[in-house]
């Protein structure tokens, strides 16, 4: 591309609008990843999100690893990378005073963001229909491990049961090659943000037709099934076509893609198209096997495994950013594979800003990826890290506590 | 051209141009609004659906001379054997669009681009950035026809930065995030990740320009998004970075292991089902997998009562959390002697019943069978054209008031020229015909 083609759209726009969710209200109850990871992308976005918490907090607090030797509450680095953005009420939802203030708290906002299951919001009198109707404005986005309705609405679930349960796992380990290997979750929390994601997409898609039509609907999410729609043309396949095989084990940049081992770590080459695959040649300097007696460029498939031998052994001996950059100088897709650490400090995000850093009261400051995309018309909402546990309390409850000063209400235990 | 409501647009009331066919009526809370569709692959196209599952009128540019290859190979499989219209890959992330043929390198083609532009509420390309530019077609030209057009760019690297006219596919958009690091088991080197990449980088440029399309209902103007599928799988593993801020070091890859709790893995079993679930001696009987977590000791003490297993409640080695832990692979071996006489499916109930986290492992048609999946109301059958019946996975969000809804499988090739040239864009057959011979419809 010549220079920053997309840039000058940017430049050539008019003034920069508000944030993309300015002056929108969302209440959050929710723990851990995923649910909050919705509320999280809202919040980043603009939106007032008031997270209610219990009074011993978010159970992402409690998740290591935390930014120092001791557990610390304030410090989870789940805990932090979940919650930018938002302000923490707690409330204790055992009383009915802390119930009544989160009801007030609901009839207020454009979005109620929840991961408890069915029962839970009908104790708290809140289930999702009755939302409906008494609010039609309001915009009920659930996210739960199998969706509100039908028996598994209540099962007991974890990341790696909700992982193996979708199908997201065996595909994980289909990619490896193996047909026989144990299935596995891929690293991090991925998995879990898939729900995340899918909440917050479809809540917006509830905004647009709320800005269209003016009411609100429910949101029903299964994460689990998030995590098996990310798989679905490799499930659909294995169902409909009684395949295919797995992948056949890696064989280096042979085929269609694979690892290749470097002299500083791992690289994945994936070269599909036959230009794609005449750039991998050219980047190896034209090797007399890639030609038949002609000097044309052979058709891969009939190369065998030699090729791969010795793409592996020319990847083997030069370091990952020379068999980057020597394939994708030539058109030949490639990555290495990248430790977190690497990310953070490629030239190529911190040009683009991806990462922001963020200071917190108690916590290191850290830098935080942003969205994924760039909104060239909106301005960048101004991002906070995650609260400390309690710290909008007084002021976000002090309207609904009448006749309570939040003094009194925290010594009747209403509230944290 | 901004329709306030579905019914208004079908009417022609706010088409601003006579004769012609605003965007369609569909269920879902994007009815009514119209996206030029110029992706292509995986990431780009199954974005691209969920617009127009959610009832969006998605206008799929393709064109012969330039095959979506998802209509002819997969990175997993290899080459497909049947023809351009019969690819399951295609027929996945391609549902509910239409398809036009258009050689864009025509000057014909790009004039139909610019007066679709003109009825459109969006458009979505995954090209390297700058190539529509170069042939006439980005940003600065479509919003030259249509000053409110949503247009977001979903590339490799994303438009700028000096990384961003690299080009990758899914396994290379894991590897520059970091999660390829930190994917597979321990001690081994790390995965290369699949098409599902793709999927969630996809989900992510949906999610932006569902943002996109808000924001011009709620302030009136279009904008430019430039999203990078790299990024969108960083996003995902967030926490990651600030280990490296905040611990100083990388984080490690932990498989189906857990940092605090065990047992937390996989265990073989005999069978997915119980033998007498299976008629004809089905496939899947051959082999099964079970996930079982315990985070309490009371999940711990539940999970050995259900199984039978009370030995090992009464094993010093197990007593607390933490030394479970730390004895966690004699653990796994215990339990998998005993899961491998049993059935993954009826065992992950039972303990399920007794409050202990436990799942079958699926694929393929397990997903489909699976008791949670069915609950939800299952799979939704399709008929590609020049193929057989489908079922596929709907998607994962079910909406109240505006329901998604699987109208049509993928188009063919083409499908619909005659009719968005016609019908959309009020051309008559003399120019129809002319482009025809100008070979703008290859």
């Amino acid at each position: 591309m010549d220079s920053a083609t997309a840039v000058d759209a940017t430049d050539a726009a008019d003034e920069l609008g508000p944030p993309l969710l300015a002056g929108l209200r969302v209440v959050e109850l929710a723990e851990e990843v995923a649910a909050p990871f919705a509320a999280k992308l809202l919040a980043d976005a603009g939106a007032e999100t008031i997270k209610i918490e219990p009074p011993d907090g978010d159970a992402a607090r409690r998740a290591a690893p935390f930014a120092e030797p001791a557990p610390h509450r304030e410090t989870s680095t789940t805990w932090l990378a979940y919650n930018t953005s938002k302000r923490s009420v707690v409330l204790d939802l055992d009383t009915s005073a802390g119930r009544r203030v989160l009801q007030r708290l609901v009839s207020e906002t454009d979005v109620f963001v929840s991961d408890r299951a069915p029962s839970q919001l009908a104790t708290l009198d809140l289930s999702p229909d009755d939302l409906r109707e008494r609010y039609p404005q309001l915009i009920v986005a659930s996210l739960t491990p199998f969706g509100l309705i039908g028996d598994a609405a209540e099962w007991p679930s974890t990341a790696l049961t909700r992982a193996h349960a979708s199908g997201s796992a065996a595909g994980v380990r289909r990619n490896l090659g193996a047909d026989s290997g144990a299935p596995l979750m891929a690293g991090a929390k991925v998995h879990e943000a898939d729900g995340g994601l899918a909440l917050a997409l479809a809540t917006w898609a509830a905004l647009i037709a709320r800005s269209r039509q003016g009411h609100g609907q429910i949101v029903d999410v299964a994460s689990t099934e998030a995590m098996m729609n990310m798989d679905r043309v490799d499930i659909s396949i294995a169902h409909n076509d009684g395949g295919p095989p797995a992948r056949p084990p890696s064989r280096g940049g042979s085929a269609f893609g694979g690892r290749l081992e470097c002299a500083d770590g791992h690289l994945i080459a994936v070269t599909p198209q036959s230009h794609q695959w005449a750039g991998l040649i050219k980047a190896m300097d034209d090797p007399e096997w890639a030609f038949d007696d002609r000097g044309q460029l052979m058709d891969r498939s009939s190369l065998g495994e030699e090729a791969g031998l010795a793409i592996e052994q020319w990847a083997k001996v030069r370091t990952r950013d020379e068999v980057f950059r020597a394939l994708q100088s030539n058109s030949a897709p490639a990555g290495p594979v990248l430790r977190p650490s690497e990310v953070l400090n490629s030239e190529q995000e911190r040009a683009r800003g991806f990462f922001e850093r963020l200071e917190h009261p108690l916590a290191p400051s850290g830098r935080y990826p942003q969205f994924a995309a760039q909104w060239t018309g909106a301005s960048r909402a101004g991002r906070s890290a995650a609260p400390l546990l309690g710290a909008s309390t007084a002021d976000i409850t002090r309207p609904h506590l009448a006749p309570w000063t939040p003094v009194q209400a925290r010594r009747a235990g209403v509230i944290g | 051209m901004t329709t306030t409501n579905g019914y208004e647009a079908q009417n022609g009331q706010q088409s601003g141009q006579q004769g012609l066919l605003p965007p369609a009526i569909r269920p879902g809370p994007l009815s009514g609004k119209r996206i030029i569709d110029f992706t292509w692959a995986w990431a780009g196209p199954y974005g691209a659906m969920q617009l127009a599952l959610m009832g969006a009128e998605l206008i799929k540019i393709e064109s012969a001379t330039r095959i979506d290859h998802s209509r002819q190979r997969s990175l997993a499989m290899g080459s497909f054997a049947g023809g351009v219209n019969q690819a399951p890959m295609f027929n996945e992330v391609n549902l509910n669009k239409y398809s036009i043929q258009l050689n864009l390198k025509t000057a014909g083609a790009k004039r139909v681009v610019r007066d679709l532009a003109r009825t459109a509420d969006g458009a979505i390309d995954n090209f390297r950035p700058g190539t529509l530019q170069k042939l006439g077609l980005g940003y600065d030209d479509l919003r030259r026809e249509n000053p409110n057009i949503v247009m977001i760019s979903a590339s490799a690297l994303g438009a700028t930065g000096p990384e961003r006219g690299y080009t990758g596919y899914a396994p290379t958009f894991a590897a520059l995030s970091g999660l390829s690091y930190l994917s597979g088991e321990p001690e081994e080197p790390p995965v290369m990740m699949g098409g599902s990449i793709d999927l969630r980088a996809g989900t992510a440029a949906a999610m932006a320009m569902l943002a996109g399309l808000h924001y011009r209902e709620r302030v009136g103007r279009g904008q430019f998004i430039d999203a990078s599928s790299s990024e969108a799988i960083g996003m995902h593993i967030a926490e990651e970075f600030l280990h490296v801020d905040m611990l100083g070091r990388d984080g490690d890859k932990i498989g189906n292991g857990h940092r605090a709790y065990a047992p937390h893995d996989v265990f073989r079993c005999a069978s997915m089902r119980a033998p007498d679930a299976y008629r004809d001696g089905h496939k899947g009987a051959r082999s099964g997998w079970i996930a079982i977590a315990c985070r309490s000791d009371a999940e711990w003490a539940a999970f050995c009562k259900c199984s039978g297993l009370d030995h090992l409640r009464d094993d010093q080695r197990f007593r607390t959390g933490l030394k479970r832990w730390k004895h966690r692979a004699e653990l796994k071996s215990m339990i998998e002697a005993w899961t491998s006489e049993q059935a993954a499916v009826e065992t992950a109930s039972a303990l399920r019943a007794a409050g202990v986290p436990a799942a079958a492992s699926v694929w393929g048609s397990d997903v489909h069978h699976s008791e949670n999946f069915q609950a939800r109301g299952g799979a939704v059958s399709v008929r590609p054209p020049e193929t057989h019946l489908r079922e596929v996975l709907p998607p994962p969000w079910q909406l109240s008031e505006t329901p998604a809804e699987i109208v049509s499988p993928a188009p063919r090739l083409g499908e619909d020229t005659e009719y968005v040239l016609s019908r959309m864009l009020g051309y008559d057959q003399d120019r129809i015909d002319a482009l025809a011979r100008e070979g703008a419809l290859e």
